[in-house]
């Protein structure tokens, strides 16, 4: 990590640390949002003149971690995805919390009265769909790929039940509501839905860390038969498959932000999502498994974690979505097969 | 909490044209090997390709020229083991003494040791085998019986070995033994030796394994003289010694490339096509291999860099073995409409291999539960 990583790394771990929802406390959008923003923390990949960090995946990525990690109930890495999606658009940056999301059955047409476009679609289980001021989606429109920025406000709210971690997801409708803004963008939907996994990714990795936490302090606290449950074997090999899980997601969405930041990186993505997918059954059993009763409850925050590890698994692309996909990949390779392919990837990357 | 390190290694720049060059070589050689003896990785013993890959340059890269060696980066060296073992090399004669041997005498050996041994284990010529379990004593390393007491100019060694692989066809072992009686430390009192296995007093005997394969034996120490210089780093230090050496021997792409044989023959054998639900076992096993793949590169850039990150190296041989095993069963599960299910298929005949020889891949080089155990270490729950 770099020394400008490691300064990013403690200002988010503590800030987002203090911003966790205490039980019962509903949601300070407004100052809790003021919070993040003047610290810049939404502004990853805004450039330095404009009041940005200028950052990579990489660091980002440590943004999505410890989002993960504190459980944060906002925004932050949506809106960071979408502002770099609109920086590579040369889109102009809308104020507020921004998500991302794609579109079921839309249509991108001139505006009747000449003046921009207009956009009709379906947008399913938006991420924070109401709470965001601005939504960035993608349409293709004779046969051409267009980013676009649409208000929230023109959505249509057609219901969509909060995740299982009760964070809002949104079914929006838009009816030949006018775009805020909208850019050609080969590969939009693409783009969306890839750099969206690596986020989900990195967030995975983090509430990996947090339940792994949690257990080892539980069962070095708890006692029955006369002794600490971590000095059982049974205990101890278990939460070593826990802490195995936790660092190869680790280790699969680190290597994803750096190919990420390196260019192509379809394969790296698909990859390492699916292993964070498949990580979260056996992660989320063996974390409730060893806190026993109390870790079920709604007083004990375990299944703050939990919870959106569950939910997170089939956003973006489940395990059968980016399995195929992958598989797809690497049924596609032509020239010395699989092996070849992915030295090739990181070969290719050294001489970066 | 411990932090685990696994930060992404980026490849030294020029390693394309290292492994294009390892590449055309194995194409040569390799031509005419069967695809179930591909299978055999690590285990396929060929003393002939080890010399032809020693005359390349290939083994013992990173010691220093003075031995034989060509001072190359472990990187470098790296990116040659995982090209030899994704293409099935034979490599298992020069492995261990390219893999740690070598490296132990270059650390802890007297410049005459390192000369009479080290140019003759970078020339190919010279195997090496690892004696540290015995009949009473697997997983429970420091509970071993075979003893060397101190006599004029030398040390005698009493006592036996087991499950040493290669012991009937390397020339040397490096072996675990007490040198002091076991006290209240039991870590304390254990030396490595480097023996000559055609010393008098030593016998051999290779032993099948349930596919009639010979690639491991025991090896009995009856009176062995050992001069004085053979006695391998600090005396009382065998097991520290013998743990740095396991950062070495656990990470390696050896701990998830066992298989990766019979993937690349279904892939063949698919030739791009297939239904969806191979599709996603395809998928499936590439996320595993390519995260396992970062993961041991990451370890690789760390001992690079000079630190030992042993912890993260039990993490990989564990998922790694885990993997490894695994694989042949998702092929065997998914035989069917696009796996084709010809007995004579090379497919076929590597799946067999491999579903047979895959239980030993999470007992050598230390079982699954002893290493889950040394993670709950650095867990602090033990
Ligand atoms: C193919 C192959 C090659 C080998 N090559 C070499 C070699 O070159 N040199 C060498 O020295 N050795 C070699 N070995 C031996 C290997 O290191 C041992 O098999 C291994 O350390 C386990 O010892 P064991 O077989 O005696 O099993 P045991 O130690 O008897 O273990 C049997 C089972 O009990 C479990 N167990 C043991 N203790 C505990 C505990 N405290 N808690 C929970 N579970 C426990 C083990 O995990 C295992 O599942 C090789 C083994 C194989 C299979």
């Amino acid at each position: 990590m770099t020394q400008q990583q490691q300064l990013l790394e403690e200002t988010v771990s503590g800030l987002f640390a203090e911003m966790v929802v205490p039980m019962g406390r509903e949601l300070d959008i407004d100052s809790d949002w003021k919070t993040l923003t003047q610290l810049g923390i939404d502004n990853i990949f805004v450039g330095e003149d404009e009041g940005g960090f200028a950052g990579s995946w990489q660091d980002a990525r440590i943004v999505f971690y410890h989002a993960g990690r504190n459980a944060l109930a906002l925004p932050i890495c949506e809106t960071i995805v979408a502002k770099k999606l609109l920086l590579d658009a040369n889109i102009e940056l809308p104020k507020g919390p921004l998500t991302i999301a794609t579109a079921i059955g839309s249509r991108l047409e001139p505006c009747a009265d000449g003046d921009g476009y207009a956009f009709s679609g379906s947008l399913k289980a938006v991420a924070w769909g109401r709470i965001s001021s601005a939504i960035v989606t993608a349409c293709r429109h004779h046969d051409k790929d267009y980013l676009l920025v649409l208000s929230s406000a023109d959505g249509v709210s057609s219901g969509g039940r909060a995740n299982e971690a009760g964070e809002p997801r949104d079914n929006l409708d838009f009816n030949s509501a006018k775009v805020l803004a909208v850019s050609q963008f080969d590969g939009a939907e693409q783009a969306l839905w890839g750099k969206a996994a690596l986020m989900r990714t990195a967030q995975i990795s983090g509430a990996l860390d947090a339940a792994l936490e949690m257990s080892v302090t539980h069962v070095k606290g708890r006692e029955q038969f006369g002794r600490p449950l971590a000095k059982f074997q049974a205990i101890q090999q278990q939460l070593a498959m826990l802490a195995e899980e936790c660092a190869a997601v680790n280790c699969a969405a680190q290597a994803a932000a750096l190919a990420e930041d390196l260019g192509n990186s379809r394969f790296e993505i698909a990859a390492a999502k699916l292993r964070a997918n498949r990580s979260v059954g056996s992660a989320t059993s063996i974390a409730h498994q060893v806190h026993g009763a109390i870790g079920v409850t709604g007083e004990y925050n375990l299944h703050r974690f939990t919870q959106r590890l569950w939910a997170w698994r089939s956003e973006f692309g489940n395990d059968r979505f980016w399995a195929e996909n992958l598989g797809r990949q690497v049924l596609a390779v032509k020239d010395g097969g699989l092996w070849a392919h992915i030295t090739a990837l990181s070969d290719n990357h050294a001489q970066q | 909490m411990q932090n685990f390190n696994f930060t992404p290694l980026k490849m030294p720049p020029d390693v394309a044209s290292l492994r294009r060059a390892v590449r055309s070589f194995l194409d040569t050689e390799l031509a005419e090997l069967k695809a179930v003896d591909k299978a055999q990785s690590w285990a396929g013993y060929s003393a002939d390709f080890s010399r032809k890959l020693a005359s390349k340059g290939w083994v013992g890269m990173t010691w220093p020229k003075a031995l034989g060696g060509s001072e190359a980066s472990a990187l470098h060296r790296y990116v040659v083991i995982e090209e030899l073992l994704a293409a099935g090399a034979p490599v298992a004669a020069h492995w261990i003494a390219d893999r740690q041997s070598g490296t132990l005498l270059v650390r802890y050996a007297s410049e005459a040791v390192q000369q009479r041994f080290v140019p003759a284990m970078a020339r190919g010529e010279m195997f090496f085998c690892i004696g540290m379990s015995e009949p009473n004593s697997g997983s429970d390393l420091a509970s071993i019986k075979t003893k060397a007491h101190r006599v004029d100019g030398g040390w005698v060694i009493n006592g036996s070995k087991l499950w040493t692989t290669n012991a009937h066809r390397s020339q040397i072992m490096i072996a675990l033994v007490r040198t002091t009686a076991q006290g209240q430390a039991r870590h304390a009192g254990l030396s490595q030796f480097i023996i000559d296995l055609s010393s008098e007093g030593v016998k051999i005997n290779s032993i099948a394994d349930h596919l009639g394969a010979r690639h491991f034996g025991e090896i009995f120490f009856d009176n062995v003289f050992v001069s004085d210089d053979m006695l391998l780093g600090a005396e009382g230090d065998g097991w520290n010694q013998v743990n740095s050496e396991l950062a070495l021997e656990r990470s390696g792409p050896e701990r998830y490339l066992s298989s990766y044989r019979l993937f690349a023959e279904l892939l063949e054998s698919l030739d791009g096509e297939c239904d969806d639900a191979t599709t996603q076992t395809i998928g499936e096993i590439s996320a595993d291999l390519w995260t396992l793949r970062q993961m041991s590169m990451s370890i690789a850039g760390q001992l690079a860099e000079g630190s030992e990150p042993s912890l993260e190296a039990s993490m990989v041989k564990d998922l790694g073995a885990c993997f490894e095993q695994n694989l042949p069963h998702s092929v065997q599960a998914g035989i069917g409409a696009s796996i084709p299910s010809d007995r004579d298929s090379d497919l076929s005949e590597t799946l067999s291999y491999l579903l047979m020889a895959s239980p030993a891949f999470s007992l050598r080089g230390g079982t699954r539960e002893i290493l889950r155990g040394i993670i709950a270490r650095g867990l602090g729950l033990k």
